[in-house]
C-alpha cells in the first residue's frame, strides 16, 4: 500500500530537513516520492511530522516491575495507573504520544525470559532490553582474573540468550556489598571479598561493550543516587570513564550539592559543565515530576535506605545476587524542599547541556515520574513562560539553592526531534529509526501545534508503525503489534561450557534455564526479534 | 483417533465444544473463569477470554498466593531467591514442614562459612515466632533452648534465610517472620523465601499482573478489572449461586450445583462425565513447549515439551477459539 501524508511541517535533524512537504510510505518503509498516485492520503497541513519517537529508559517490564503493580493495587484500577500500568496501556498511551520505541533498561540475565514475555504483551512500539551486569558473581570472577576477553564473551553471551541490545551496570558491586551488609558504597569503595571497586568493574564493562562493537555504549547507574553531595561522585565516574564512550542513566539523581541551611541543594550547573566539555559522555536526565509515583530499581542498597521514605509505607526488596529488585512507592511533593530541589536539577540540565544529541529526555520511568508526565515536561521545555509559573508554586528556599529561575532557554522542535529521536536511534544504533530519508523504518508522529503543548504530545493528532495508522488523537484506529530489538555479538563458545559447569556447581541448574528463545515470544502474525548490527 | 470433547457425556467435534462454551459464556450474566492451573499462554488468554465477556478470574490455589501478597503489600518484605539462597546463606531457618530442606554443604559464595540449617516446627507458630521475635529484640524472656540457639544463630549469621510456605502457615505468622527479618537487617542480613504454590500459580499470576496489573481473583464485569479477594473468590461464588457459568482451565474442576453450567479444558487425566462440556487440552511443558514458573530457579523458564503431542492443542490455543467464537456470537445479536 501506498500512503502519502501531506502538507505538514518535516523535521528531520539527520537529513537536515525542515520544510512543509509530503511524507511518502509504502509498506513499512519510507520512500522517495513516486511517480504514482498514492492508495491513502493523510491530510496533515498544519501539523509538524517527526519520526516516531524512541525512550531509551523506562522501566515497563519484567519481575520487578510486575512486582510494583503487585505490591500496589490500591493505586490503580487495572489502566490508569501511572506508575506501573499493564502492557496494554504502556504500548497505547506511549504510542498515543508518539513514541514508537521504548528500550527497558534494567534486566537481568536470570530475569530475561519473562521480561522479553511481558514486552510481548505490549502492544503498537517496538521495545528492547539492556542487560544487567556488573554485581553477578561470574563477571566479578573474570573482572578480578583479568579474563578480558571472556567477560566480553559473556557479555556476548548473555546479550544472545536474553536478547538484550546493549549491556547496563547499577551501582557495580554496589549489590554484592550490599548483600555483605555494607550500609554505604561509592566509585573506589573496594567490593567485600573482592579486591575490586566499582571504577574497576565499570572500566572492565565499558571494555567488553567496545571490544564486541555493541552500538550503545555501556550504560550505567552510578553510585551514591540521590544523596546531597553526589555531584561528587558523578564529576568522578565522568573522569573514570577516562575518554571512552559512557552512557550515564538519569543523572538528575547525581547532581546535588550539599550546601545551604538544609545541607542539600542543586549542582546541576557544575555537573553539565563537566558533561558539556566531556564529548564520550552522554546523559539521560531522569527528570522529576510531582505526584505519586513508584521507585523501581535494581540499585538494591539505595532502594533499602529508601525504605523509611516510602509513601504509602510499604516496600518489596528481593536480594538475588545482582538480580536484585527494590519497589519503594514514593510521592514528590511541590511543597517539599528536596522534591523541588530534584526537580529543578532535572531542568537546570536539560537547558544547561548544550549538545541536545548527547542529552536524552527520560524520568526514568516510573522513578522521577511515570512517563504520562512526559507531555508537561516538554512544555515545560519549550516554554519559559510556563517555567516561570511553575517555579512560582515552588519553595523560595529550594529555588534558591538553584539556577533554574535565571534560565531562559527553550527548546525548539528541531531540538526535540533530535533528543527524543535521531540521538536516541544513533546511541542505540537503530540505523532505520530516528529519522525520516528513504529507507528508513515508516514510524511517525505527527502533532497538531496548540496552546497547550502538553495536550499537543500527549495524544499526536496521527501515529504510524510500521506504515500503518495505528492512533489518532489517542484513539486506536489499528491495533498493531511490534519486535523486540536486540543485537547478538559473535564470541567464542567456549564460554559456553565454563558457564554451565559453574551454574551446575554454584546454583545446581541448568545454565540454558535462562536462555529466551524465540519460541517463547514468538507471535503467528511476524518474527518475535529483529537484530541490530554491530559497529564495524 | 483418542477423543478430544464431549458434550454431556458424548463425544462430539472440539469447534462444536469451543461454539458451545462461547455461547454460554456470552449469554451469561456473570461468567466464571476458575482453576487456572495453566502455562503463562493459558493465563493471558485467560485474560483476554474474561475481558471480553466480563468474566469472573480466580486461581485455584488463590488463598495460598494471597496470603504471601498479603504480607508484602499490606506491610512490605524483604526476600531472597531459591538461587540466591542456595549460593549465599549461612543459615537457614524452615518453618513448618512444608519449606523444601537445604543442603548443609558451605555456601558457594562464600565458602569459608559453615552453613547451619535449623527446622522450626510445632503447633504453635505465631506464638514462637513472637517469642522469638521477642529475643531477638533482645528482651529478658526464658525461651526453649532450640528457640535461643536459632535466635542466637540468626543473630551471628552473615546472611540468613528463613523459608516458609504460605500454603501451612496462618496470615499472623507470615507477617511476624516479615518484621523479624526486617529487624535482622538493621544489623546483618536476613531474606525471607516463600515456598512458591504448585499448579504454576505464582507465574500465573504474573502473567495476570501484566495483562491487568492484578494478580488473582479479577472482576471484569464492569468493563475494567477490579480485585476484590472475597467477592472474586470462585468457591464462594458457586457455593453462593452467584454465577450461572463455569469456565474451569485446568485439573480439579469442582462439582457444581445443579442447573450451574460447567465446562472445563482438561488435561487428559479428567475424564468424561464430570463437566457439561469437556475438552481435553494439551498438559503445557509435557505435551507442548510452554512457559512455566519454575520454583528451582524462582522464575519464569520456557519448556520444551517433553513429550510433544499434536493431537492436543494446548489451553491457550483453546481459550483463543473460544474468545473469536465469543465475537461471532456477540455480533450476531
Ligand atoms: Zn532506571
Amino acid at each position: 500500500m501506498l500512503t502519502r501524508i501531506s502538507g505538514g511541517r518535516i523535521i528531520d535533524p539527520t537529513t537536515g530537513r525542515d520544510e512543509i512537504g509530503d511524507l511518502w510510505i509504502e509498506d513499512a518503509r519510507i520512500i522517495a516520492p513516486p511517480a504514482r498516485a498514492a492508495d491513502l492520503d493523510c491530510d496533515a497541513s498544519g501539523t509538524v511530522v517527526l519520526a516516531g519517537a524512541i525512550d531509551i529508559h523506562s522501566h515497563i517490564a519484567g519481575a520487578h516491575v510486575n512486582t510494583a503493580r503487585l505490591l500496589l493495587p490500591e493505586l490503580h484500577d487495572g489502566a490508569m495507573f501511572a506508575g506501573a500500568p499493564p502492557g496494554e496501556w504502556i504500548g497505547r498511551l506511549f504510542a498515543a504520544m508518539g513514541y514508537t520505541t521504548v528500550v527497558e533498561p534494567a534486566i537481568s540475565p536470570h530475569n530475561a525470559l519473562q521480561a522479553q514475555r511481558e514486552l510481548s504483551a505490549i502492544p503498537f512500539i517496538d521495545k528492547a532490553i539492556l542487560s544487567v551486569l556488573g554485581n553477578d558473581d561470574f563477571t566479578l570472577r573474570l573482572i578480578r582474573a583479568g579474563e578480558t576477553t571472556a567477560l566480553a564473551d559473556y557479555a556476548a553471551r548473555t546479550l544472545g540468550a536474553s536478547g538484550g541490545l546493549g549491556i547496563k551496570a547499577i551501582n557495580p558491586g554496589g549489590a554484592v556489598a550490599f548483600r555483605e551488609n555494607a550500609r554505604s558504597f561509592s566509585l573506589d569503595d573496594e567490593v567485600p571479598r573482592w579486591g575490586l571497586s566499582s571504577r574497576a568493574i565499570m572500566r572492565a564493562l565499558q571494555g567488553a561493550v567496545t571490544a564486541l562493537g555493541v552500538p550503545h555504549p555501556l550504560h550505567l547507574h552510578s553510585n551514591n543516587l540521590g544523596l546531597p553531595d553526589n555531584v561528587e561522585t558523578a564529576l568522578a565516574t565522568i573522569a573514570a570513564a577516562e575518554g571512552e564512550r559512557l552512557h550515564l542513566a538519569h543523572l538528575q539523581f547525581y547532581s546535588y550539592g550539599a550546601e545551604g541551611p538544609r545541607k542539600f541543594s542543586s549542582a546541576a550547573a557544575r555537573l553539565a559543565e563537566a558533561v558539556n566539555a566531556a564529548p564520550n559522555i552522554s546523559v539521560d536526565v531522569g527528570q522529576v515530576m510531582f505526584g505519586q509515583t513508584v521507585t523501581v530499581s535494581s540499585d538494591i542498597l539505595r532502594q533499602f535506605n529508601a525504605i523509611p521514605h516510602a509513601s504509602p509505607r510499604k516496600f518489596a526488596i528481593t536480594e538475588a545476587g545482582g538480580n536484585d529488585g527494590g519497589i519503594v512507592p514514593y510521592h514528590y511533593r511541590r511543597k517539599n524542599f528536596f522534591n523541588a530541589v530534584q526537580f529543578a536539577a532535572g531542568l537546570e540540565l536539560f537547558l544547561l547541556l548544550h549538545d541536545p544529541w548527547r542529552v536524552f529526555f527520560t524520568t526514568d520511568h516510573p522513578n522521577g515520574a511515570p512517563f504520562t508526565a512526559y507531555p508537561d515536561l516538554f512544555a515545560l521545555l519549550m516554554d519559559r513562560d510556563l517555567r516561570a509559573r511553575w517555579i512560582a508554586e515552588l519553595p523560595a528556599d529550594a529555588m534558591a539553592m538553584t539556577t533554574l529561575p535565571s534560565l531562559t532557554r527553550e527548546y525548539d522542535w528541531r531540538e526535540i526531534a533530535i533528543m527524543t529521536r535521531a540521538a536516541p536511534a544513533r546511541l542505540l544504533g537503530l540505523r532505520d529509526r530516528g529519522h525520516l530519508a528513504p529507507g528508513a523504518r515508516a514510524d511517525i508522529a505527527v502533532y497538531r501545534p496548540q496552546a497547550d503543548r502538553a495536550a499537543m504530545f500527549r495524544n499526536a493528532e496521527m501515529v504510524f508503525k510500521d506504515g500503518n495508522l495505528i492512533l489518532r488523537r489517542g484513539e486506536v484506529v489499528r491495533r498493531h503489534f511490534g519486535r523486540a530489538l536486540r543485537i547478538a555479538p559473535g564470541f567464542d563458545r567456549a564460554i559456553e561450557p565454563r558457564l554451565e559447569a559453574y551454574y551446575d556447581q554454584v546454583f545446581g541448574v541448568p545454565l540454558q534455564a535462562f536462555d529466551v528463545p524465540e519460541a517463547a515470544i514468538a507471535r503467528t502474525d511476524q518474527p518475535a526479534f529483529e537484530s541490530v548490527p554491530c559497529r564495524t | 483417533m483418542t477423543a478430544l470433547a464431549w458434550i454431556a457425556g458424548r463425544e462430539t467435534a472440539r469447534d462444536a465444544a469451543i461454539a458451545a462454551i462461547a455461547e454460554r459464556l456470552v449469554a451469561s450474566a456473570n461468567p466464571l473463569i476458575a482453576g487456572l492451573a495453566t502455562d503463562i499462554a493459558g493465563a493471558e488468554a485467560a485474560h483476554d477470554l474474561a475481558r471480553h465477556v466480563g468474566a469472573v478470574l480466580d486461581h485455584r490455589d488463590s488463598p495460598t498466593l494471597l496470603a504471601d501478597l498479603d504480607a508484602m503489600r499490606s506491610h512490605g518484605w524483604l526476600v531472597t531467591t531459591p538461587l540466591e539462597a542456595r549460593a549465599m546463606a549461612d543459615c537457614v531457618v524452615l518453618v513448618g514442614t512444608a519449606a523444601a530442606d537445604f543442603p548443609l554443604s558451605p555456601p558457594p559464595f562464600a565458602p569459608e562459612r559453615a552453613r547451619r540449617v535449623f527446622r522450626l516446627t510445632d503447633e504453635t507458630i505465631p506464638r514462637t515466632l513472637g517469642l522469638l521475635r521477642a529475643t531477638l529484640a533482645g528482651r529478658r524472656i526464658t525461651v526453649p533452648d532450640d528457640l535461643a540457639a536459632i535466635a542466637q544463630a540468626l543473630r551471628a549469621a552473615r546472611y540468613a534465610v528463613i523459608a516458609w510456605s504460605a500454603a501451612e502457615l496462618p496470615p499472623l505468622a507470615i507477617e511476624m517472620l516479615c518484621h523479624i527479618i526486617e529487624d535482622l537487617n538493621e544489623t546483618t542480613r536476613c531474606f525471607g523465601l516463600p515456598t512458591p504454590p504448585p499448579g504454576n500459580a505464582s507465574g500465573v499470576a504474573q502473567a495476570l499482573a501484566w495483562k491487568s496489573g492484578l494478580p488473582t481473583r479479577i472482576g471484569f464485569a464492569r468493563g475494567r478489572p477490579e480485585h476484590d479477594p472475597w467477592r472474586f473468590d470462585a468457591a464462594r461464588m458457586i457455593a453462593a449461586r452467584e454465577t450461572d457459568c463455569v469456565l474451569w482451565i485446568g485439573d480439579g474442576a469442582p462439582l457444581v450445583p445443579a442447573g450451574m453450567f460447567l465446562a472445563a479444558l482438561a488435561p487428559d487425566d479428567l475424564g468424561p462425565g464430570q463437566a457439561e462440556i469437556v475438552i481435553r487440552t494439551a498438559t503445557p511443558g509435557r505435551d507442548s513447549d510452554a512457559i512455566l514458573f519454575d520454583p528451582m530457579i524462582g522464575a519464569l523458564r520456557f519448556q520444551r515439551a517433553t513429550a510433544p503431542q499434536s493431537a492436543l492443542s494446548p489451553p491457550a490455543a483453546i481459550l483463543d477459539a473460544i474468545a473469536a467464537r465469543c465475537d461471532r456470537a456477540v455480533a450476531a445479536c
